[in-house]
């Protein structure tokens, strides 16, 4: 494995560091304060530079995204951390809100800088209560000692970071379904246009960006946007967090420079799989992301354009191990529960096409499945994917069905034509 | 709007100007484009849920909601093509997989989205086997509107009216995914004055109203641009009758962004009732004894002929505001003629100037629809000022000895009249002329029996001045009778 600097673990295992002197100790805050001395398009420049693409899953520019803020002073702006954290397979931002509070909020304060915001809130899943009680405390802790609330360091800027604790649900984390919530409405994702850089919370200017995100930023500040680039890949540059779960035998999360081969993070740093249990596919970014067969997997690299290559995404960087005991029509079974359960229900296409999709998997799992059944589950995934919904997540509800099918049809038809499954057994998710 | 708001842009081939920035959609809607939708509505915010309404445009890779678009110059849109056709082929059939096919047992066969664009778009049969979601049917949710919830497709158009138009937010979908049901909060009646909208704006027979349900297949009502009596606001409607029935069925709202937007008021919408048959006058009545019977018109236009002779310039006149303009030019130009000059109406000046809405959207405190048309004839014969209380006070000094009353065409607008009259039992001979049966009381001596404001063609000038046309359908009462046909 090529050297890397770590860009958002670098502290991680340092004794204490979820408290604000130990963090200051540690050069916390530095970044911050030397972002206010500078101009706000200095920073954005900087994060452009770098090529920070949004962790959240869709991997948009970061730098691009704060530049689309209306730079109209008299405006008020906000800044939006999503800390939802909702895609199966996924436990990144958790890490770093629970452990590294300080560097998330040095993060905000850097990024709210840089789009003229004074406000600004970070959206946590209700059920990350230590998060929430990590974050609250770090921002009390952070008023004591100037660095949040009036004249931050002495300088002329304003800052108070709220934290928001949503209800759980996986439509939250979508941006426009975060800002619904947000505005104390029901987490419906919004038309788009207006995107919320322009129109967002309370239909003002707002910037979403992933927990993730915001804390590469004092790291990208600090050694510059060149250094950032210096590992990762041309268009993935930097440095991911990648959470490796199934039964392999080392579980985590893993900070690795985007490109890393997938089959390294599997056999190299998970250790491989659990005894007897051979490869049969992976999911690379979180339950949404299309399937890849253990050959493809073999193959990928863990980037943006590596993954779009074999057909998938690097999504949210959740990474599952599917082994060889694992029953396909069970495993869609589950993942499909989950997105029609999921569904905001808000626009006819996700509403009716999740739940038909699942009631059909449903029928296949439980030796009612048609023969027509197999082409029926393609043609209504394709017919809610690729902008017919409000929202995305229509398509992540969509890709594991088709991925699925299209992969592993001899499963589905054996279930439909045999009725049995040899695999059935085996399969812990039922 | 000015010249250089319009912008020239192209859909399917042809030229089209429309105002710069207004909602795509709604420009194809009002340009007889065919381009299905369910959840957009002109009087409300844009939802995009539905997903029907897909365009595509020149130079962009996607098809777009065109409900979420607006016109700009230049565009070059299609509404057809074998990617849009399978898109709504697929989001139609999403629609119908939990859709229960009651088509013979709703009330909104005939006029349901979900029909129409089952038949034009080639009636896919549902490939779902599996169970439909069941959801609550017959759900009476306020006084006027019942529930079927297994026929809402979840447009969100209830609960968007609710939200923006009375502002009371009594509706909401509740749940999440397939499971999500429309409701009111902890099933609380719906409360407010304008909950038939909700009905009328349902594209399917989700919401239905109590009072029309069941009574008549929405093809075989024939309709008519009117003005709503309840009120001076003079809310544009359309009348449902039935002209072989003599019924007329509903009222429903016709859009004047002027007037009353997209919506009436319930009270409104209820007003139909009063003209039907079961609550008019239907025969001339004469007195006899303490009985008033119904008698021929020969018989009671002598009557009437005979008490004008009679009484000659002495004759007193009582006006209420819910005629049209043309009628109060009749009567007044017919009596002054004659030299009659005891004109007198009932419009309260004092009422009329409070022009506050009284509810949540459109009702005025002045339940007339013509106060304004009443006042305009009156003051072109000098007689604006007998009103109620100079009527009043000739009552008193006792020296009236035959009157005609022209009665509320609405008992509603005003149940005590005549008896919130002092001193009316001493005039000897009371003639009415109306609609209302409420008003067939032994006050009268004489009852005949005219058109009720859809029998007939007029205009009502409504609060702010705006001078209105009513349309004239089918007679209802065979016996009723023009004012011109009476006093001439
Ligand atoms: C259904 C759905 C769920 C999402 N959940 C999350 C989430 O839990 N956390 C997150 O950061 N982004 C999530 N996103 C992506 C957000 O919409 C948004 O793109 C992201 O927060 C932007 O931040 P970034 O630019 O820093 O990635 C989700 C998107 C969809 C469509
Ligand atoms: S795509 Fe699904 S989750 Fe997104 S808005 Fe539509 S119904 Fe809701
Ligand atoms: S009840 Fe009617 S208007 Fe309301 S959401 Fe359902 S279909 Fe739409
Ligand atoms: S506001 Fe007045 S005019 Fe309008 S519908 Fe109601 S009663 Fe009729
Ligand atoms: S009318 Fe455009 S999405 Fe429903």
């Amino acid at each position: 494995m090529k050297d890397f600097p770590k860009v958002l673990f670098e502290r991680l295992e340092i004794p204490n560091i979820h408290k604000i002197s130990v963090f200051q100790e540690h050069g916390g805050y530095q970044m911050a304060k030397r972002a206010l001395q500078m101009a706000p398009e200095e920073v954005t420049k900087i994060v452009t530079d770098s090529g920070l693409r949004g962790r959240g899953g869709a991997g948009f520019p970061t730098g691009m995204k704060w530049s689309f803020v209306p730079k109209d002073a008299s405006k008020i702006k906000y800044l939006l951390c999503n800390g939802d954290e909702s895609e199966p397979g996924t436990f990144k931002d958790r890490i770093l809100m629970e452990k590294m509070p300080h560097l998330l909020l040095e993060g905000m304060i850097i990024a709210a800088h840089a789009i003229d915001c004074h406000r600004a809130y970070i959206y946590i899943r209700g059920e990350f209560t230590e998060s929430i009680a990590a974050l609250e405390k770090a921002i009390e802790d952070c008023h004591t000692e100037n660095i949040l609330g009036k004249n931050i360091f002495g300088t002329k800027f304003n800052l108070e970071i709220h934290v928001f604790k949503g209800a759980g649900a996986y439509i939250c984390g979508e941006e426009t379904g975060l800002i619904s919530s947000l505005e104390g409405t029901k987490g419906w994702p919004k038309v788009k246009p207006p995107f919320p850089a322009i129109a967002g919370f309370n239909r003002l200017p707002s910037i979403v960006n992933n927990v993730e995100t915001l804390a590469a930023v004092p790291w990208i500040l600090k050694n510059g946007a060149q250094a950032y680039r210096k590992f990762g890949t041309e268009k993935s540059p930097g440095t991911k967090l990648f959470c490796l779960s199934g039964p392999v035998k080392n579980p985590g999360t893993y900070e690795l420079p985007c490109g890393f081969p997938l089959k390294d993070l599997i056999f190299d740093i998970g250790g491989g799989l659990l005894d007897d249990l051979n490869l049969k596919a992976v999911i690379p970014g979180g339950a949404s992301a299309k399937i890849l067969t253990a050959e493809e997997a073999l193959k990928t690299t863990l980037c943006y354009e590596g993954c779009q290559t074999m057909g998938t995404m690097l999504g949210s960087g959740g990474v599952i191990v599917i082994p060889h005991t694992q029953c396909m029509v069970d495993l869609l079974h589950v993942v499909s529960y989950f997105f029609k359960d999921e569904s905001c229900g808000q626009c006819t296409p996700c509403r009716e096409g999740t739940g038909w999709m699942h009631k059909i998997v449903d029928s296949i799992l439980h030796q009612r499945g048609r023969p027509e059944d197999v082409q029926l589950l393609l043609d209504i995934s394709e017919n809610i994917q690729g902008g017919r919904t409000i929202c995305a997540l229509a398509d992540a509800a969509a890709w594991p069905v088709e991925s699925y099918v299209k992969k592993f049809k001899q499963e589905f038809v054996d279930h439909i034509e045999k009725k049995a499954c040899n695999l059935y057994k085996y399969s812990a998710s039922l | 709007m000015s010249e250089k708001n319009i912008v020239q842009f192209e859909v399917d081939g042809k030229e089209v100007q429309a105002p710069k920035g207004e909602n795509l959609l709604k420009v194809l809607i009002d340009q007889k484009f065919k381009v299905p939708y369910y959840c957009y509505h002109p009087g409300l915010s844009v939802a995009g849920a539905c997903r029907m309404c897909f365009v595509e445009q020149e130079g962009v890779p996607r098809p777009m909601i065109s409900c979420n678009m607006q016109v700009q110059e230049g565009m070059k849109i299609k509404t057809e093509s074998e990617n849009l056709k399978n898109i709504r082929k697929w989001n139609l059939a999403f629609h119908l997989i939990n859709h229960p096919l009651d088509c013979p047992i709703c009330d909104q066969a005939g006029e349901c989205g979900l029909q129409d664009f089952y038949m034009e778009h080639g009636q896919y049969n549902s490939q779902m086997q599996e169970q439909k979601v069941l959801k609550r049917k017959v759900v009476s949710i306020g006084d006027h509107v019942m529930l079927d919830s297994e026929r809402c497709i979840l447009c969100s158009r209830c609960v968007r009216f609710f939200d923006e138009v009375p502002k009371t937010s009594e509706m909401a979908i509740f749940n999440r995914g397939d499971r999500s049901e429309i409701g009111t909060f902890l099933d609380r009646p719906l409360k407010n004055n304008y909950t038939l909208n909700s009905v009328n704006i349902c594209p399917v027979g989700a919401l239905t109203s109590k009072d029309f349900r069941f009574k008549k297949r929405v093809w075989f009502l024939k309709k008519l641009n009117s003005i709503c009596p309840g009120c001076s606001t003079g809310c544009n409607i359309e009348v449902h009758e039935d002209p072989r029935e003599k019924q007329v069925f509903r009222m429903l709202p016709r859009y004047n962004e002027n007037v009353n937007g997209h919506w009436m008021c319930d009270y409104g919408a209820m007003r139909y009732e009063k003209i039907n048959p079961k609550n008019r006058i239907l025969t001339p009545k004469l007195k006899q004894g303490h009985e008033l019977v119904p008698t021929d018109w020969d018989n009671a236009q002598k009557y009437f002929d005979d008490a004008m002779e009679k009484v000659g310039k002495d004759l007193y006149v009582l006006i209420t505001p819910q005629y049209t303009v043309e009628e109060f030019e009749h009567i007044y130009a017919t009596f002054t003629q004659k030299g009659i000059q005891n004109i007198f109406h009932t419009v309260d000046e004092k009422n009329i100037k409070d022009t506050k809405v009284i509810d949540e959207l459109l009702m005025r405190n002045d339940k007339n629809p013509n106060s304004k048309g009443l006042l305009k004839v009156s003051a072109a014969h000098g007689l604006e000022k007998q009103n109620l209380a100079a009527f009043q006070k000739e009552l008193e000094t006792q020296k009236i000895k035959t009157l005609v009353v022209f009665s509320p065409a609405d008992p509603d607008s005003d149940p005590e009249f005549m008896n919130s009259l002092k001193g009316i039992e001493a005039v000897e001979t009371k003639i009415q002329l109306g609609t209302a049966a409420q008003y067939e009381t032994l006050d009268f001596d004489c009852i005949l029996p005219t058109l009720s404001f859809v029998e007939k063609a007029g205009t009502f000038i409504n609060f702010n001045d705006v001078e209105q046309k009513i349309e004239a359908g089918a007679k209802l009462v065979e016996d009723a009778k023009a004012i011109s046909e009476i006093l001439c």
